[in-house]
């Protein structure tokens, strides 16, 4: 079969215009076979204020109660960053915290300062977690938090693997990948979430965006804010007060 | 014609193949399955969402225990310990509630440590004491056998 330039071309010029029709029809019916809802929005915010949290540990202790988190596992944790002068960044977190925290071996003299950072899931608007998972069990609910369906989970880790924050654990019972979930199921019902609720310092605040005389939306107006590694464009949710470089 | 038999049989499989696809496919997909607002970030199954929405809640609020608890709420009054929730230093309300369990907590000098004892990462302005020992020594009191936190300071109004 003899085929000149020319013929080829148009061949596989049309082949081109066929298949992108075909993928956008296709999209097409995915989406009418499921009405997409409103879309997502990212109505929430948590701000964690480092100058005010004492590092008692009551919110892992209430986190680990109120979501059944396993032994050895956090959803939410709390590590104390200590800077020496000359320059040494220590950091420690033992049990997560959950049981507060012991005075540090070093003389007070060589200490430049000492601060704690409680951590959880930053519930970002761009999550690699998401994007990543194979089989559609993480998501972005409408609200605009990051959510895994046991149901679909394999425990693959994938998700655990792209999330730069370590905020994801293989939950040892469900075999399932499990995190901090902004406490939806409370959020849902009117509440605040359980660490929020028994954080003794208010050092924990949890809040709707755009609501601009709720306690959230004042603070981000009014403080200057940072995000854990804002360089991995995962843009967080989570805003913290008093954030010093050494904090990763 | 015959020239063309051997591409119509492959233009059958194929067509065969993706019909048995899609077919497959609407009956293993869960319900509520699919794009959801977002290809990326909202491919999933939206039941999830409503079915975790469900999940029992545990711990209630300070409203729920001063209810009942009117002693320790008027004891809390203003004082510095009324910002914090019972559940802070007491546990989850529904356990208390199912249990009828008290939620009395251990009247240990560590279960106030937990929060008061010294270190260089709280804020200065909050109040900590190095030891027990060290507090009562401080006050020009002797520390005796038996002394807690609470001999002095009632945790529902410690100042």
């Amino acid at each position: 079969m003899k085929q000149d330039r020319r013929e080829f071309i148009k061949k596989a010029g049309w082949t081109f215009i066929g298949s992108g029709l075909y993928i956008n029809l296709f999209s097409l019916g995915t989406s009418l076979a499921n009405p997409s809802r409103s879309g997502i929005q990212h109505l929430y915010a948590f701000i964690v204020d480092t100058e005010t949290c004492i590092g008692c540990g009551k919110c892992v202790a209430a986190c680990r109660a109120e979501n059944r988190v396993p032994p050895d596992n956090y959803r939410t944790w709390v590590e104390r960053y200590t800077l020496l002068k000359g320059g040494g960044v220590e950091v420690d977190s033992p049990q997560g915290g959950e049981h507060g925290f012991q005075p540090l071996a070093f003389a007070r003299a060589d200490i430049q300062k000492s601060f704690f950072v409680p951590k959880l899931c930053n519930h970002c608007a761009k999550p690699n977690c998401v994007q990543v998972c194979p089989v559609g069990a993480t998501y972005v609910s409408p609200e605009g938090f990051v959510l895994v369906d046991e149901k679909r989970c394999v425990g693959c880790s994938y998700c655990m693997q792209a999330c730069p924050y370590s905020a994801r654990f293989m939950n040892p019972v469900t075999h399932t990948a499990d995190k901090c979930t902004w406490c939806y199921h409370r959020i849902r019902r009117g509440m605040t979430t359980a660490c929020v609720e028994v954080c003794p310092a208010g050092a924990r605040l949890f809040g709707r965006v755009d609501d601009p005389a709720g306690p959230v939306a004042r603070l981000l107006k009014a403080r200057r804010l940072q995000v854990l590694k804002p360089e991995t464009g995962n843009e967080p949710m989570v805003f913290y007060v008093g954030l010093d470089k050494e904090v990763h | 014609m015959k020239t063309y038999d051997h591409i119509i049989r492959f233009t059958l499989l194929i067509a065969a193949v993706i019909i048995g696809f899609c077919i497959i496919r609407t009956y293993m997909l869960p319900d509520s399955f699919g794009n959801h607002g977002s290809y990326s970030y909202a491919y999933c199954r939206a039941d999830s969402a409503d079915e975790q929405a469900l999940l029992p809640v545990l711990h209630q609020g300070a409203k729920h225990c001063s209810a009942c608890h009117t002693a320790q709420a008027a004891l809390l009054g203003d004082n510095t310990h009324s910002q914090l929730s019972c559940e802070s230093c007491h546990g989850g309300f529904r356990a208390h509630n199912n249990t009828t369990e008290r939620m009395a907590i251990g009247n240990t000098t560590d279960t106030c440590l937990v929060c008061h004892v010294r270190l260089d990462a709280r804020p200065a302005e909050f109040p900590q004491i190095d030891s027990l020992a060290a507090h009562v020594a401080d006050q020009d009191e002797a520390l005796l056998p038996g002394m807690t936190c609470t001999t002095c300071h009632d945790p529902h109004a410690p100042m």
